[in-house]
């Protein structure tokens, strides 16, 4: 069942076993797996609730308005020699999952071996974590993308990359029956794309769990170091708070994602200096290609083919596009300088690179419901990002581009390989790079002693018991990859533990 | 395109006074030539309205301090005494030219949130899609999908993958035949 908070006119409140503060990747499947053993659930969304026959229709813009966080206009402020980092978040029932690329990676095994070896958290090596990825991957169908739904741009680009000898494989997506619409971020118009709301969050509401939308939630509410619940407020039809709800339950979860999740363990009086710092957020860049022939960017899955050939020097290459108006708004130049770029369109391909960062980030209260963000990226991770446009750059020139669209402002496009090499050895400054981030975590994160982290191995919050985090905000580094299916992989890990140590719990409980 | 259900974010951000720079910032940006019909311009102004209203009040706070910002830029950067929208369009372009070059890190920043946005709302209409040869509802079935010659291709680059990234490559080909629209 769903209650939509925008149609509720009374205050609300409910008694369950859990309740669950964020619909997305993490507390989707922590839902399915607890409501599956038999608890009651209630899952708690502040954004609105869109079925997917109605956001597969939206235009890009439509998407951003009503299912991203700040109509997607979120940024992580650069101090010092940082780059300002536009950050892409969801707010709708399903979060973040409905805007991914579908891209699905296993936390490559380096990292997990660090997790294991040097941070001493248990039960996160490859041999522990692998039956989770197997029994998410199977509940969200992830599948080889197959080579023949490449666009004629990520061809080129491969070719290039063949040229260079850099090997691309294909991607794995969470899809069934990709029809190629190339616009995955922005609401699969096929629901081809499993994303939470089609596939955990049924499943969970098969088993009894209700979702409440348009419900912000203030703050959990905690008495005797113990969490007892959550209260706050509907949103109206104007996205302002005002019908008051309140839910009792036995647990918490907080899954709102690395951006929110630290405020709302602050503003529920939780303290320590590791709330909401250790952000890392995979800085990335995408580099565009003008092609002699039409290569049709849109035509073919969003992205097909990735790189790990620089994964060692902390690069991952991926395939990329989007809607052609979102690329659009990227290009350098006015009036009839931009205009003229823009309708080159159909020759122009994309490529992407992200960067396994240091961290940086800190997540602080802002003014209003938003957090701020701000991040100083090492200089380690701005060489990383500077040559990630390097060999996004060559590999276009290599697959016989005549100009590349290095992703820095007011700069003109690239002609020749002498000016990509003289670009990465005079850089501009910081704030002249078009950075992005679609990954950010790590801003609860877990740990083997209370001194390094927010939440201990199981979950838990080192400070209140019963409240746990299940999303991406515990990952204790950052990982280099997509972080989908290693952030459902490890609120199943968490989910699994409440279930198998459930007693011990509801006495703490009463 | 479907009009989404649900009336949410009702709230507006721009003030008649911003909206007027508004348009004046989109003839600049996509109509330096006045190509662009005039009612166009106007209705743009309120589409970009309604993208950054559902954002929280801070940023919107931001995004209207940054509009002003534009209007005053003539004084503010160059020392001319007139407001950005009485500037004749050709003059427009050059200040935006300039603030896209700028040393100045906000002044660049100001000039690409616009950009960023506007863009993105001017080339969603339909009209504007067709121009680019992008093919509208088209998009909704991968039209190589359904080549045999793109198949053959496939396969063709599926001999550079490893055997084991080979087999699934023509396991999924072999599934995509029957899964095509």
């Amino acid at each position: 069942m769903i209650l939509r908070g925008r149609e509720e006119k009374k205050p609300f409140s409910a008694k369950v076993d859990v309740a669950i503060v964020g619909s997305g990747a993490g507390g989707a499947v922590v839902a399915e797996t607890l409501a599956k053993c038999g608890l009651s659930v209630i899952v708690i969304e502040e954004g609105g609730h869109y079925t997917q026959p109605e956001y597969g229709t939206f235009r890009p813009s439509y998407t951003f308005r009503r299912m991203a966080r700040e109509a997607g206009l979120s940024a992580a402020l650069g101090l010092g020699d940082t780059p300002l980092i536009s950050l892409l978040a969801g707010k709708a029932v399903g979060g973040s999952s409905i805007l991914t690329g579908g891209v699905c990676f296993r936390i490559p095994e380096q990292f997990l071996m660090e997790w294991t070896r040097d941070l001493h958290i248990p039960r996160v090596s490859p041999e522990a974590l692998a039956p989770m990825f197997e029994e998410v991957e199977q509940a969200i169908s992830v599948e080889t993308v197959p080579i023949d739904m490449r666009s004629r741009a990520t061809e080129l680009f491969v070719e290039g990359a063949a040229k260079m000898g850099i090997k691309m494989k294909p991607l794995r997506r969470n899809t069934t029956g990709c029809k190629g619409a190339g616009r995955c971020n922005f609401g699969c118009p096929h629901g081809a794309k499993m994303s939470v709301d089609l596939s955990y969050l049924p499943a969970a509401q098969r088993h009894g769990t209700v979702i409440l939308s348009d419900a912000l939630v203030d703050r959990v509410d905690t008495s005797g170091g113990v969490a007892r619940g959550v209260r706050g407020r509907f949103l109206d039809e104007a996205g302002e708070p005002g019908v008051p709800f309140e839910v009792r339950a036995k647990i918490v979860v907080v899954a709102c994602g690395s951006m929110h999740t630290p405020v709302l363990l602050k503003n529920s009086g939780l303290g320590g200096h590791n709330i909401g710092r250790h952000l890392t957020l995979h800085p990335a860049v995408r580099v565009g290609a003008l092609f002699d022939e039409a290569v049709n960017g849109w035509d073919g899955a969003m992205q097909s083919a990735f790189s790990d050939h620089y994964l060692d020097d902390g690069i991952t290459l991926n395939g990329v596009y989007a809607p052609v108006n979102v690329l659009a708004a990227a290009f350098p130049g006015v009036g009839r300088a931009h205009k003229a770029l823009v309708h080159q369109m159909p020759n122009l391909g994309f490529f992407g690179a992200m960067v396994h960062d240091e961290g940086g980030g800190t997540v602080r209260r802002g003014l209003g419901r938003e957090p701020v963000i701000t991040y100083r990226m090492a200089a380690r991770d701005k060489t990383r990002l500077l040559r990630s446009i390097t060999i996004l750059g060559k590999m276009a020139f290599a697959a016989g581009a005549k100009e590349v669209f290095a992703p820095v402002f007011g700069m003109p496009t690239l002609k020749s390989v002498a000016e990509l090499e003289a670009l990465e050895a005079s850089p501009p400054k910081a704030h002249k790079i078009e950075c992005l981030a679609f990954h950010p975590l790590g801003s609860a994160k877990m740990s083997a002693r209370e001194d390094d982290g927010v939440v201990s191995p199981t979950g838990e919050t080192w400070s209140v018991k019963n409240l746990f985090v299940g999303d991406g905000s515990v990952l204790p580094t950052s990982i280099g990859v997509n972080s989908q299916l290693p952030i459902m992989a490890m609120a199943l890990r968490t989910a699994k533990g409440i279930a198998d140590d459930w007693k011990r719990y509801a006495a703490v409980a009463r | 395109m479907k009009e989404p259900r649900t009336k949410d974010f009702l709230r507006t951000t721009f003030g008649p006074g911003h909206r007027v720079v508004l348009v004046a910032l989109a003839e600049a940006l996509f109509s330096e030539d006045s190509d662009v019909p005039e009612e166009r311009m106007r209705s743009f102004a309120a589409d970009v309205d309604g993208f950054v209203s559902p954002a929280s009040r801070p940023l919107r706070v931001g995004l209207v301090l940054m509009l002003r910002f534009i209007q005053l830029a003539p004084l503010l950067l160059f020392f001319s005494f007139s407001l950005f929208e009485n500037l004749p369009v050709k003059k427009r372009v050059e200040l935006l030219d300039r603030m896209d070059r700028s040393s100045v890190g906000f002044v660049a920043l100001v000039l690409v949130a616009y950009r960023t946005i506007m863009t993105m709302v001017f080339y969603e209409d339909p009209h504007e899609l067709s121009l680019l040869g992008y093919p509208g509802d088209e998009r909704k079935v991968f039209l190589r999908f359904q080549s045999k010659k793109a198949r053959a291709s496939a396969l063709l680059h599926a001999e550079e993958l490893d055997s084991g990234e080979h087999e699934a490559a023509k396991v999924h080909v072999a599934a995509a035949d029957g899964s095509a629209e």
